[in-house]
């Protein structure tokens, strides 16, 4: 039985589509890299905390076409069907749809930019397991063993958006930085 | 004798600097202590570098619609959970109290969505901007009619979007 677009599924979403914390829900591949080179972090003194690894496509559904809706970016009637989501976007009314849309988008707290005309993603390597947030953060320097035996001297920056020699690490486990957002590590930097 | 002899002095100091043409003595430059002044909203919640502000404080909100609009507002309390704040909502908290801000539950007659707040400054001599990044906003205070950041603040979002920073 659909159900109409609204705060509804805010609460549904909460339950039944929330981003995972666990480095084991990421893609096979990246997360081996993640946790060698989380574990090579650690085993160096430094610490680090997940925020988000794989990210719900049924909360990213939810997200962009609410959000898109309800700024009059598209129709009612355009929204893509979801498996598993049983929601109905078109509420026969356009008032009544953009309205639904928008307890919707306030419900998850989403930005609206002025002039954005950018949406929430429907795609992303978070969505994909292959990106992961986390906070790394240790005193002075840490001395970061690599596969080899060798180390590598890494000094604690507030901003890890600059800290190069970081990135340089991730790098060679193959976990690689996103430069514009602090917690952002992925398998191809983006 | 000592002690006459300072108080003669002092009193024709006084004389002295009473009768004095009065002299146009340049204000020192006052340097904004902007990190501790600076923050972002997200809806009714401040977020700043600064966990000492006490409640009734006067804040100046220019949201980022390039419109002309300021908006007074005031500290109402501290704010500590989704409810309050949407900095503070379960995907995106962790990573917004780890950047160090502290979070504030404002009161204000005008509904906000997104804008920078600022305390004690005279937003007519700043500029305001943000753009998107990956999974969040940056803001920035620059000097009026200038681009090189004074202050940036970084909202983590906690969602995917399309970036518009540079």
């Amino acid at each position: 039985m659909p159900t109409n677009s609204g705060k509804y599924w805010v609460s549904w979403a909460n339950t039944h589509a929330k981003n995972s914390l666990k480095v084991d829900d990421l893609d096979v591949l990246f997360k081996a890299n993640v946790n060698v080179f989380i574990k090579a972090l650690t085993d160096a003194g430094a610490k680090v905390v997940v925020s988000t690894t794989k990210r719900s496509n049924k909360r990213a559904y939810l997200f962009h076409w609410s959000w898109k809706i309800s700024q009059g970016k598209c129709k009612p009637s355009d929204a893509a069907k979801m498996s598993g989501v049983d929601i109905t976007w078109d509420h026969g009314e356009l008032i009544k749809s953009k309205a639904g849309a928008l307890e919707m988008v306030r419900g998850f707290g989403l930005a609206v930019p002025p002039r954005s005309i950018n949406p929430p993603s429907l795609t992303s390597n978070h969505i994909a397991g292959k990106a992961i947030d986390m906070t790394i953060t240790w005193t002075g320097t840490i001395n970061v063993k690599k596969k080899d035996g060798n180390e590598e001297a890494l000094t604690f920056s507030t901003n890890a958006n600059t800290n190069i020699a970081l990135h340089k690490v991730g790098e060679y486990f193959g976990v690689k930085k996103l430069k514009t957002d602090a917690p952002h590590w992925s398998f191809n930097g983006r | 004798m000592r002690k006459q002899s300072y108080y003669a002095l002092l009193a024709g100091t006084i004389m002295l600097t009473a009768c004095a043409e009065p002299t146009h003595i340049q204000p020192a430059q006052v340097v904004a202590d902007f990190e501790n002044n600076v923050g972002w909203l997200h809806g009714s919640c401040l977020a700043i570098k600064n966990d000492s502000i006490v409640n009734n404080t006067k804040l100046t909100l220019v949201p980022l619609d390039n419109s002309e609009n300021v908006i007074t507002a005031r500290i109402a309390r501290p704010a500590e959970t989704g409810k309050d704040c949407l900095a503070l909502l379960e995907d995106r908290a962790s990573v917004n109290l780890t950047n160090g801000y502290s979070f504030y539950a404002i009161n204000t007659d005008t509904d906000i969505d997104l804008a920078i707040g600022v305390i004690d400054m005279d937003v007519k001599l700043y500029g305001f901007d943000y753009c998107s990044t990956t999974e969040g906003l940056v803001f920035k205070l620059t000097n009026a009619g200038q681009s090189q950041a004074l202050w940036r603040g970084y909202y983590y979002l906690g969602y995917d979007t399309e970036t518009t920073c540079e």
